[in-house]
């Protein structure tokens, strides 16, 4: 039957498991200082007028209360400002979860997040979250690539698995470059 | 939306009996169906779950053929996340079908729990060419005085592939 000696190993375990705690540190930093700010930008962004993507949308009741106050319509869910003005988020760390939080505290929100049968929804959070689906998996994977280069585990040629792995048993393929 | 995708999430629901007897429906009457796209604020038929697409985010790469290779068709994978929308009058009432219409809030939460099984906890059979479907979002029920409105928004998550040349797969 053939052997395989694997050499390493145990110093690689090691090194994973205190890996363990500075990653979901540096995951939940990430998320403080840029996912969580950039999803509160772009729903703030939402709910300006000139910049909101609801600025075409039929809304009838607004368009009366506009023509009969003398502003200008807007589409956007902007009227003095309260509803972007009360929009916050937080990051919250419980265990091995990070959770980035987006929101609103003013009553109103809802209707206007999820229409009414006088005004179409303007989902200005949720469309927020979409927008930054992509930037924030990249927050993500940069502060756990930055978290295991400051361990020390990243090799000059590569990620971790690709070099410390590979190295450690000498028999892992690496994977082929993204085109 | 898919248009194949809707007609098949259209069919999902108003083919299940349970749905239709929590709306007051014992027999479909094909001209009054009571899921329909949402193209007016205040929807024609009460009580009624309207849909609404709105962003539907896409994301383009080479397909590849059975054996792993990349091949010329490119994939995309289509995020879609619905708005549904339940709508019940608080004058409820009885329907013509003999059966009680929905009136409550507590109506509105049966409904969409109904609609939770047709379309998430179905591991059996999800809605054909579709995969991935989560639940998004769902707000109480929000009642509006002048209408006499009960009203539920619940967002779905779910996924399909487009290939080119081959439509949807």
């Amino acid at each position: 039957m053939p052997s395989v000696a694997i050499r390493g190993l145990d110093e690689v375990i090691e090194q994973l498991q205190n890996l363990d705690g500075t990653i979901i540190k540096a995951v939940a930093k990430a998320m403080d200082t840029r996912s969580v700010p950039r999803v509160v930008g772009k729903a703030k962004q939402f709910c300006t007028p000139g910049e909101s993507p609801y600025e075409d949308m039929n809304f009838p009741t607004k368009i009366a209360e506009c023509e009969r106050k003398g502003i200008p319509y807007s589409g956007a869910p902007f009227h003095i400002g309260d509803l972007r003005k009360s929009i916050t988020g937080k990051t919250e760390r419980s265990g091995r979860s990070v959770k980035g939080i987006v929101g609103t505290n003013i009553e109103y929100a809802v209707y206007v997040h999820e229409g009414t049968t006088k005004m179409w929804a303007r989902p200005f959070l949720k469309d927020a979250v979409i927008e930054c689906m992509q930037s924030t998996v990249n927050d993500i994977e940069t502060a756990i690539n930055e978290a295991i280069q400051d361990a020390g585990l990243s090799s000059s040629e590569g990620s971790l698995f690709a070099g410390g792995l590979g190295q450690a048993t000498g028999n892992i393929p690496t994977m082929p470059e993204d085109e | 939306m898919n248009s194949i995708i809707k007609t098949r999430i259209y069919t999902r629901l108003s083919t299940d009996a349970t749905l239709l007897g929590l709306l007051g429906i014992k027999t479909l009457d094909t001209e009054r169906v009571p899921f329909f796209d949402r193209q007016t604020l205040m929807p024609h038929i009460i009580p009624s779950i309207t849909m609404t697409t709105t962003s539907t985010p896409k994301t383009l790469f080479p397909g590849v053929d059975a054996a792993g290779q990349v091949s010329g068709a490119i994939l995309a994978t289509v995020t879609e996340i619905p708005q549904f929308d339940i709508w019940v009058s608080a004058d409820g009432g009885v329907s013509g079908d003999g059966l009680p219409l929905p009136s409550t809030a507590e109506d509105t939460e049966a409904i969409e729990s109904r609609m939770d099984i047709l379309l998430l906890l179905n591991s059996v059979n999800f809605i054909q060419d579709t995969r991935a479907w989560s639940g998004v979002s769902s707000t109480q029920a929000m009642y509006e005085p002048d209408t006499r409105l009960w009203h539920k928004s619940i967002r779905y998550s779910f996924q399909h592939f487009i290939m080119s040349g081959y439509g949807l797969v």
